[in-house]
């Protein structure tokens, strides 16, 4: 970091380890305060009735895994949780292969026109996705695929394979292109050289990229709220249904436990990913 | 091991032409090296023989066989690339017998063909390693091990030396041109050093803008370069050139007026020529084109003077010692038979480039 | 410049076939593509166009504008607009501010640093939704945590839900608190890459922090923050599940955004001919105005 520092000689040191402590510390309280609702959630979702409506709220109290225990047995959460991972898994997966493919061939094939199309999908993260929920719902209830899986796999297609196609052509360009070539050379087609090299090589980016296609897929409301009914509901409908529901007062339990069970495996992931995620953040703030 | 025949070969990429028309017989077992400055065609050239660029017009042949359109794969060619292009993900032993297991060799031959390589090129203690646990000396290695393997019909190589430090690009020539006398593949040498086309080639072809500017063997291009172009870019110190018009048959008129008289008469009879004189072929003398020294640098086996004749500085260079010093005026005249006369042109900025 | 040969069958064949090759990396992108976005869009201006027919469930008539002048006599349309804009005007800025603020706080040389860094993706990556949900909870005017911590310094009690000034604060805090550690994350790669010595000669040249931070950080760091910009006004605008979550777009319509409106007069009010007019009209909106951002990004790009 580069620290700028104007005090004198002599005062310099202490000045300077005082500062720098209240940097660490005020850093330590920042991040603790973004913390904060997830550790308040978590913390909620053992709370029994009792303990969640109290002033002050309770830091420490017996904790119980009641919520869990009702809400992963007797509702249809489970189901609903079966239908994400499905939902999120096909849709990531299926936008993983279709996406590195063409962000190979932005990156390095030369295609008359192909740019032409990479710009159209950029452009694309300019869509309201309410313009596009709209007709998918016409449509898909004319054709008879409201509920299925394989509709909002498709859905979520929209916004994960421009997101995957940026993401790894950035990727691909910076590797050097006479991997390619050189695989060429030594007996390869282009797939054979894609498959063979590029892929092997590009697996850590290819996985990180998937687990985070995955978390946007797992997390997304509107097309899931407007193209599922019962079947094929994901979660963050239940969720957006328990946090609606204001005739029965707030089913604050439910909620967080739900909640928990949605965020853990997706903060898991994430941490798994992070080195990369930051640095795809990096690239995608100065390469747009 | 194969002839190559390179004929009318052009490159455009849509209206702009980059390579235009060249033609090139390679005799099997031939070390050619391609030589020029950046941007004029010369790794494009490589590239259409590997077939990594489509060939506009024209056609290559590999021994019998027209490889224009067919894929690099099919070429029977292996290539060194500048950044070695090792694949990561494999050791060195993959590396090597990747080629060789894309045509579906036998294992055993496999392994019999690396090791043979490793042994040529003391990779023996290697194999196992991945690339990035490799010294970039060690990574060039395998990346020419990779092409041995193989046996190819031709070897190409795309500035192979140029991301060593000088000391391993000096030491890595004398060992590829020691494996080219024990394989004798015919192979194809792109560079932009001279020295390194002039040491390692049988024959040096300078391109300039898309052609062939000259093509021979090195020290037919350093005794008799055709222009400005390639006198300039083969040998260092760079030649010296004097451009002016001819007066009397053998005197030569600078353009600020000065006057030095020619130890010969121009052949052609041209009325304007550049002269050219390489900086070791001056010799100091009591009388001839008056020079004043600016710096004086002496290495121990040789010295070299920069001087001025009339405003324009030169290089002069003289073996072993000499106790001329800064600031002297001296007298420079050159053999008769090691001055060249050429059609005026513009200088190119390689001779103003760092020397190697 | 003629190419004799190069118009040979067997040549113009070869071609053929690795051009097939070429574009079946191409391929797949396309063909999705133009079956889940291209033809939806392009569904949406015909429905935006046509009178809607609830017999077959899809577009009926042609009728020209008239869906667009209904829409835009709609002052629900343009109050949704301006509570898009009011939202979009806070919780930017703010995030910005308070994103590169905070990197440049925690970018301090320690050993947790890494811990930190990676400790604040979690906010990023939990679900809108659920995000809203938690804050609905810590911001409920009874028992709510905030509320009670807020009481501790003498302060509220706050009715976060049911105050419009403070709904939309509500909705800003919760997108803030999603938001900003995205930034944070930009914004510490962009510190660590500012040129050091930069830094050293504003120092030599008797630079204050201030002046060194206004006149030599800032500058450096424009194309970057308008980048930040442009990503987080390309999410905001579709700013929908937060608002679902905690404030359902009340009280009233006080922070009814544009998406969470269109999709309550389609998919409740089933009015979809109207509400794909909307969309459009937001959708041209959008583009527009990040056409302009980006155009003024790469500008700031070009003047450092």
């Amino acid at each position: 970091m580069t620290s700028i520092d104007t005090t004198a000689p002599k005062l310099r040191r202490r000045r300077r380890s005082y500062s720098h402590a209240a940097r660490v510390g005020g850093a330590i309280f920042i991040s603790l305060l973004f913390l904060f609702p997830v550790f308040w959630m978590v913390l909620t979702s053992f709370k029994s009735q009792v303990d969640i409506f109290t002033t002050p709220p309770k830091l420490f109290f017996d904790a119980t895994w009641a919520t869990y225990i009702e809400y992963f047995t007797r509702a249809d959460i489970p189901d609903r949780l079966l239908n994400t991972v499905i939902v999120a898994t096909g849709a990531g997966i299926l936008s993983i292969v279709v996406g590195t493919l063409s962000g190979y061939a932005l990156a390095r094939i030369r295609l008359r026109g192909a740019a032409t199309f990479g710009v159209l999908i950029l452009m694309s993260r300019g869509v309201p996705p309410i313009a596009l929920a709209v007709p998918m719902f016409l449509v898909a209830r004319n054709m008879g695929l409201t509920d299925k899986h394989i509709t909002l796999i498709f859905a979520y297609c929209t916004f994960l394979i421009p997101y995957v196609m940026w993401l790894m052509r950035s990727f691909f360009v910076s590797l050097p292109k006479e991997l390619e070539e050189s695989a060429m050379i030594d007996g390869c087609s282009r797939f054979g050289a894609f498959f063979k090299i590029i892929v092997p090589i590009s697996m850590p980016g290819i996985l990180s990229t998937l687990i985070f296609s995955i978390i946007l897929a797992w997390e997304e409301l509107l097309f899931a709220l407007v193209l599922t009914s019962r079947d094929a509901v994901t979660i963050p409908v239940a969720i957006a249904g328990i946090a609606g529901d204001t005739e029965t007062g707030a089913n604050w339990a439910a909620l967080t436990a739900v909640g928990t069970v949605t965020v853990i495996p997706v903060v898991i992931f994430a941490l798994l990913v992070q080195k990369w995620l930051i640095q795809g953040l990096a690239d995608g703030a100065t390469k747009g | 091991m194969s002839t190559l025949d390179i004929n009318n070969v052009r490159k455009a990429y849509g209206a702009v032409q980059v390579i235009h028309g060249i033609t090139l017989n390679i005799q099997d077992g031939e070390f050619v090296a391609l030589v020029g400055p950046s941007g004029c065609g010369k790794s494009t050239l490589l590239r259409m023989i590997a077939g990594l660029e489509e060939v506009t017009a024209g056609d290559i042949a590999i021994g019998d066989r027209d490889v224009t359109d067919l894929p690099p794969k099919a070429r029977d060619i292996a290539m060194v690339f500048q950044n070695y292009a090792l694949y990561p993900h494999m050791t060195v032993r993959d590396n090597m017998g990747f080629a060789l297991k894309q045509r579906r060799t036998p294992k055993a031959e496999i392994q019999e063909r690396v090791a043979d390589a490793a042994r040529i090129l003391g990779l023996e203690d290697l194999l196992g390693r991945k690339p990035r646990a490799l010294s970039g000396g060690q990574r060039q290695r395998v990346a020419m091990g990779r092409a041995i393997v193989r046996n190819p019909n031709v070897f190409l190589f795309d500035e192979p030396l140029s991301n060593l430090d000088a000391k391993l690009r000096v030491q890595m020539r004398s060992e590829i041109k020691e494996l080219h006398q024990r394989l004798r593949t015919t192979t194809v040498y792109v560079t932009h050093d001279q020295i390194e086309a002039m040491t390692l080639a049988d024959r040096v072809v300078v391109m300039n803008g898309g052609v062939i500017e000259q093509e021979g063997p090195p020290l037919e291009l350093y005794d008799h370069p055709k222009s400005v172009f390639v006198a300039a870019f083969i040998g260092s110190p760079p030649m010296n050139f004097f451009e002016g018009s001819i007066e009397n048959a053998t005197v030569l008129r600078l353009d600020d007026g000065t006057k030095l008289q020619l130890p010969k008469p121009d052949p052609k009879g041209r009325e304007r020529i550049t002269m050219g004189v390489r900086p070791e072929h001056f010799e100091l003398a009591d009388a001839g084109w008056p020079a004043t020294v600016s710096v004086v640098e002496a290495t121990g086996s040789e010295t070299q003077i920069t001087a001025r004749i009339a405003g324009k500085l030169i290089r002069v260079l003289v073996r072993g010692r000499t106790d001329v010093k800064a600031g002297e005026n001296i007298h420079l005249t050159v053999n008769p038979d090691l001055i060249h006369m050429f059609d005026p042109a513009p200088i190119p900025d390689v001779a103003l480039e760092e020397d190697h | 410049m003629s190419s004799p040969n190069s118009e040979s069958p067997r040549r113009a064949r070869i071609q053929w076939g690795d051009l097939a090759v070429r574009w079946s990396f191409m391929l797949p992108t396309i063909v999705l593509l133009v079956l889940v976005l291209a033809y939806p869009i392009w569904y949406t201006i015909e429905i935006s166009f046509s009178s809607f027919d609830m017999m077959t469930f899809g577009a009926g008539e042609f009728i020209g504008w008239e869906n667009y002048s209904w829409v835009l006599k709609d002052y629900r349309f343009w109050e949704s607009l301006w509570v898009t804009l009011v939202y979009l005007m806070w919780a930017l800025p703010i995030q910005i501010i308070l994103g590169f603020g905070i990197a440049y706080m925690i970018n301090a040389q320690w050993r947790g640093r890494g811990v930190l860094r990676a400790l604040f993706i979690i906010p990023m990556v939990v679900a809108p939704v659920v995000a809203g949900g938690i804050w609905r909870m810590l911001l409920d005017p009874i028992w709510g945590v905030v509320n009670w911590a807020l009481g501790l310094v003498g302060l509220g009690p706050y009715d976060w839900f049911g105050d419009p000034n403070l709904a939309m604060a509500t909705i800003v805090i919760i997108d803030t608190w999603r938001w900003t550690p995205f930034i944070v994350l930009i914004a510490t790669a962009a510190l660590l890459a500012l040129p050091r010595d930069v830094f050293e000669a504003a120092k030599i040249d008797g630079a204050g922090r201030w002046a060194t931070l206004w006149s030599v950080a800032l500058p450096l760091l424009a194309p970057v923050i308008a980048a930040t910009f442009v990503i987080r006004w390309l999410g905001a605008v579709k700013m929908f599940d937060i608002v679902l979550a905690s404030t359902l777009g009340g009280p009233g319509k006080a922070t009814s955004v544009i998406n969470l409106f269109i999709y309550e007069e389609a998919f409740r009010s089933l009015n979809f001919a109207e509400s794909s007019a909307m969309a459009m009209i937001v959708l041209v909106l959008t583009m527009l105005l990040t056409g302009v951002f980006l155009i003024g990004s790469r500008k700031l790009e070009t003047m450092h």
